[in-house]
């Protein structure tokens, strides 16, 4: 009898703690099961009020698995976005505004202009993605340049890629990105017109400048680097550039490790994006990056700012820097990290962040951003004089202003 | 009277099940779709307001669905006759006595169709990228070209139209193989009897007989070809330039990534009418024949 009354007691226990559970969901890109399931685990040790759960989401199907969830009222209590996204998301009031929360944490961490929108926060900045050179030490020794001082400026880049392109018939001086949403603008482009000074919105963000003069400059220049590009999609430039075919191109801290695992006898390093004199601009780079949201659909904001905060912290975050190799935590002096002492181009990424600049915060991003992949393959694609093209998707721009 | 509307029950408690789901999942959002696009409903935004025909007016003013437009219509009339007669062909080649091994020809022309569209189109991205093996092919004749076949706005619908036309006629192959098949032996006999030939027996006996075949398999493929998508979201994404954008992708960047749920809605219901016209068109044809 007292075992029975036992059992039920316990049973009931079981039950009320159960209940008494809060659920707070996670839908994100980056941890895969292994790690999520070592998250989880982590978190629930340390809030056993919490019951936390981590949905991984894929890139291709993602984004719309996201939207589909808000629009039915059913989204997570906690959100991965991409930081381009944020605007738009922020705009159509689908994430909670965070600035009471981010007061709390703001010193710790970098990257919060990825968050900022209309003067208020968004989210929090969770890893970074910042793009760098990549280039291949033995062709820039077949062409009679100097391994150990890549280009620096557009003029060097424009002679090395050259030298290079002049090895043989298969062999580019640099791969361009073409042919896909997002990368021919993201991977030099935009960077390389922020780097000459130069923005295709006002300050304010109400005028469109995409036909100013450093951004025809940098169309002109990036038109005459096409005469040795390699043009294709960004696998397909790291897929030729692993097959030692290509001098240079630019992208994210993604491919080292596919790289070095796919083609170990390429040797290749990375450098900074270069810049477009020596004594003009800077080696701007294309800030991308991870941030988490709190959905505006959420009841639960204490708890989820609780998991916001585990994730941000430098044991997940770095957690995913080692497993992935693709983006770095936000975290403050995470370059001290041992890590990157063992990972030298990783470390250059990581530098090279001190010049990322994020897409502008515009709630049109995404329609902005498609324009923009236009304005890169017209002038790549085709003849078109520079200043028309500039000039028509100027005014496409800014009737979305 | 009382077995009759216990009869009725019955039938009314088995189609229950069906009707039930149909109007979960078919008729609630295709009414649902029709009102919000008639809106500006964002699909992120619960709020939306009436803007009456203002989706509808603006379509055939935006120029990247005119292009749409243009692309579906050039993959339909581009892909059409050549899956339809190459399918025929093969269909004829298969089914005739010269021919050996028949199982293995259908299994491996038939293969494409059992395979995901995302898994052709990853292949065949390695085949046309910058330094696949199209390039490749082209170097060995002296052809250079520095541009993935999908990464030039002259080439990539055509590129992706071949494929196309690859990955469908396995399947058209097996359909017009069926009607052959139907086709009795003692016609070919007494036409060669009476001294036709290979190809008068082609054009006299099979073809009209395979006719109704022939109109299922075009009208089928039309309306396939009008919602294309896969191979675009997976190759291309509508572009370079929007050289591949088609009205389904449209619809869907429209409203998944620009969040203009209402003017998607808008664009697949001018798709439905361009579909329904055809289709309306094709019967007429098929009931003129029989």
């Amino acid at each position: 009898m007292r075992k029975k009354a036992l059992l039920v007691f316990m049973l009931v226990g079981l039950t009320l703690l159960s209940f008494g559970k809060t659920k707070i969901s996670v839908w994100q890109f980056m941890m895969d099961d292994n790690l999520s399931q070592q998250v989880k685990e982590n978190f629930e040790k340390a809030n056993p009020d919490i019951e936390l759960e981590i949905v991984q989401l894929s890139w291709a199907t993602g984004f719309d698995r996201i939207v589909t969830s808000i629009a039915a009222g059913t989204a997570p209590d906690v959100i991965e976005l991409g930081n381009t996204w944020l605007a738009t998301f922020a705009s159509q009031g689908v994430l909670r505004p965070v600035d009471d929360l981010v007061d709390k944490v703001k010193d710790n961490y970098v990257a919060w202009n990825f968050v900022e929108y209309q003067d208020r926060y968004w989210g929090f900045p969770w890893l970074l993605a910042p793009r760098c050179m990549y280039y291949n030490l033995e062709l820039l020794e077949k062409a009679g340049l100097d391994p150990d001082n890549p280009p620096k400026t557009w003029m060097e880049l424009l002679n090395a890629a050259a030298k290079i392109h002049a090895l043989g018939p298969d062999i580019y001086g640099a791969g361009l990105c073409v042919g896909e949403l997002y990368s021919p603008y993201q991977q030099w482009f935009l960077p390389a017109v922020w780097g000459n000074f130069g923005h295709f919105v006002s300050p304010d963000l109400k005028k469109a400048t995409l036909n100013s003069d450093p951004v025809i400059e940098t169309a002109y220049y990036y038109r005459s680097l096409k005469d040795y590009a390699l043009l294709g999609k960004e696998s397909e430039l790291a897929e030729a550039f692993g097959k030692g075919k290509l001098g240079f191109f630019f992208a994210g801290p993604a491919y080292i490790n596919n790289i070095q695992r796919d083609y170990p006898e390429t040797i290749f390093d990375v450098a900074f994006i270069p810049k477009p004199r020596e004594n003009y601009g800077y080696h701007a780079s294309f800030a991308g990056g991870e941030v988490l949201g709190i959905s505006s659909q959420t009841k639960h904001v204490d708890e989820a700012w609780r998991v916001i905060e585990y994730l941000l912290g430098e044991e997940v975050a770095m957690q995913i820097t080692r497993t992935t190799g693709e983006v770095f935590p936000t975290k403050v002096g995470i370059e001290n990290d041992p890590w990157f002492e063992s990972h030298p181009l990783h470390k250059t990424f990581l530098e090279q962040n001190k010049y990322a600049v994020p897409f502008p915060p515009l709630a049109e991003a995404n329609k902005i951003e498609q324009i923009f992949t236009n304005v890169v393959e017209e002038i790549l694609l085709t003849n078109t004089p520079i200043e028309n093209i500039l000039q028509k998707y100027n005014e496409q721009i800014q009737a979305l202003l | 009277m009382k077995t009759k509307s216990k009869y009725n029950l019955t039938t009314l408690a088995f189609l229950l099940p069906w009707i039930i789901t149909f109007i979960i999942f078919s008729a609630y959002p295709i009414i649902y779709s029709i009102a919000i696009s008639f809106t500006d409903y964002s699909g992120l935004n619960p709020a939306m307001n009436f803007v009456g025909l203002k989706n509808y007016t603006a379509l055939f003013k935006d120029e990247i669905f005119l292009k749409a437009m243009k692309n579906t219509l050039i993959f339909v009339v581009g892909t059409i006759p050549f899956t339809t007669i190459i399918s025929i062909l093969l269909a004829v080649l298969i089914n005739s006595k010269m021919v050996k091994f028949k199982g293995l020809f259908k299994a491996g022309f038939f293969l494409p169709s059992v395979m995901s569209m995302v898994v052709i189109s990853t292949i065949w991205r390695y085949i046309y990228s910058a330094d696949g093996l199209l390039n490749h092919m082209l170097r060995m004749f002296g052809i250079e070209k520095s541009t993935g076949w999908l990464a030039s706005p002259n080439t990539a619908l055509l590129a992706i139209m071949i494929m196309d036309v690859w990955a469908a006629i396995g399947y058209y192959t097996i359909i017009f193989l069926s009607g052959l098949q139907s086709i009795p032996e003692e016609l070919y006999e007494s036409a060669a009897i009476d001294g036709a030939s290979s190809s008068d027996a082609f054009f006299k006996i099979t073809l009209p007989l395979i006719k109704p075949t022939l109109f299922f398999v075009i009208a089928i493929n039309t309306i396939r070809s009008f919602q294309i998508f896969a191979e675009i979201f997976t190759m291309t994404g509508g572009g370079p330039l929007n050289s591949t954008q088609t009205i389904v992708h449209y619809l869907y960047i429209t409203g998944f990534r620009q969040f203009k749920m209402g003017y998607a809605s808008a664009m697949a219901y001018i798709l439905v009418i361009i579909v329904l016209i055809i289709t309306l068109i094709q019967q007429r044809a098929l009931r003129s024949e029989y």
